[in-house]
């Protein structure tokens, strides 16, 4: 996550390319092993073991190295050992920058620092942004009448980060009047009311999203694309509702639908926050539907 | 030459129609026809009598539970694995219930759909 916030800063100010941003993170990738590859090669766990944790995650929004441990597979000591051994994301980001002569380490110290205060993020925040923990991140960038959506919001985060792109990341949230113009996918979340909640196209992430998803190269934003981000999100929307069955809590999911939903909403609950999927965003927006009398 | 399984894939989305063949057809399968909604699943199921069904619960006109009655009804012997996104447990049990043969859920990972599909053709 903090290559695409750092380097998408670096492009918008000039200092590089968006070629050699492409270059950058595709370096980063290979110099970060993910974290069930690590504990096989390791032998902690066996490829059988590392698979089912995978599968796990298709029913459940949690961490590789959580489930692992949740599991027996690994102990919470050789977790920490293991993410150690992966690297720290921000450590590998400014890795490649230095080595690359893109900047110096002086040059890096000040394009963060110019782009924590264009971001709005305070010293802690950033701290969050490069150790890519989306879950702690998120309320910060929420707006204070927007707090209780960021379970479902760090679920589909997180989801789009497992699924699509693992240097997916939020901008900032901010209450809106309705729904974005632009063509749009939505899932409501029912019972006694509920949410819904929605992928808008903004500049070609949702055409990113959906491509990645149904292993297609998308050029238009068809018919198709919506299919596949409305699958997506439903998808996303599962594992948020069956992490609160276990909690005693169910809701019902709808279809998800191209259609703007046809509940009533609650009057200003809607809130919009971009979400940038390899460099480019769209906007997932929520809103709570009013409870029927 | 030894004969394909046959398979019906009945799903509303055309994306994970899409995904699924692939899937299946990978495994060595014959993805014999495709249906959009229950009903549709219902009439192909009569005329195609596939070997194995992949059916989608969350579907327009008629869902994934009702056709599986439908074809469970015309078909005792009718194979028919459900498919879902996770949190559908409800419906899940239900579809077990009345006879579907296992369960897959979404997003589809490869060697799970083939792993259940295969011991499916096996019972």
């Amino acid at each position: 996550m903090i290559g695409y916030v750092l380097g998408n800063y670096l492009v918008r100010t000039g200092k590089i390319t968006r070629e050699a941003l492409s270059d950058i993170l595709r370096k980063m990738e290979d110099s970060r092993a993910q974290l069930g590859a690590l504990a096989v090669s390791e032998g902690l766990m066996t490829p059988a073991q590392a698979e089912e944790i995978n599968l796990l995650q298709a029913e459940r929004d949690a961490y590789f190295g959580d489930l692992a441990v949740e599991e027996g597979y690994l102990t919470p000591e050789q977790l920490k050992e293991l993410m150690k051994k992966q690297g720290d994301p921000y450590l590998c980001c400014s890795k490649v920058l230095i080595q690359e002569g893109i900047l110096s380490e002086r040059e890096l110290g000040e394009a963060l620092e110019e782009m924590r205060k264009e971001e709005g993020l305070t010293p802690e925040q950033l701290e969050e942004v490069k150790r890519g923990a989306v879950e702690k991140l998120l309320p910060g960038f929420l707006p204070e009448e927007a707090q209780d959506y960021a379970p479902l919001a760090g679920t589909v985060l997180r989801t789009v980060i497992r699924l699509a792109d693992r240097n997916a990341y939020p901008g900032r949230g901010e209450m809106c009047e309705r729904f974005p113009e632009r063509r749009q996918v939505h899932q409501a979340l029912v019972f006694d009311g509920g949410l819904v909640d929605c992928f808008a196209e903004e500049e070609g992430g949702l055409m990113e999203l959906a491509g990645i998803f149904a292993q297609e190269e998308f050029t238009d934003l068809n018919e198709d694309v919506m299919d596949a981000a409305g699958e997506f999100l439903n998808c996303a929307n599962g594992l948020y509702i069956s992490g609160l069955s276990r909690k005693g809590v169910f809701l019902e999911l709808k279809m998800p639908s191209a259609e703007r939903s046809a509940h009533d909403l609650v009057p200003g609950s809607l809130c919009s926050i971009p979400v940038y999927v390899r460099g480019r965003s769209l906007r997932l927006v929520l809103a709570k539907i009013a409870e029927e009398l | 030459m030894e004969e394909k399984i046959r398979i019906m894939i009945v799903d509303d989305s055309k994306t994970s129609r899409k995904l699924l063949r692939g899937i299946l057809e990978r495994g060595g399968y014959e993805v014999v026809c495709e249906a959009v909604d229950g009903e549709d699943a219902w009439g192909k199921y009569r005329e195609i009598r596939p070997d194995l069904v992949t059916m989608d619960i969350t579907m327009p006109k008629m869902d994934g539970v009702e056709a599986l009655s439908m074809i469970r009804k015309e078909d005792p012997t009718a194979r028919v694995v459900m498919i879902s996104a996770s949190g559908q447990r409800e419906k899940m049990t239900m579809a077990i219930r009345r006879g579907a043969s296992d369960f897959i859920t979404k997003p589809f990972d490869e060697k799970k759909v083939l792993a259940t599909v295969g011991a499916v053709l096996e019972e």
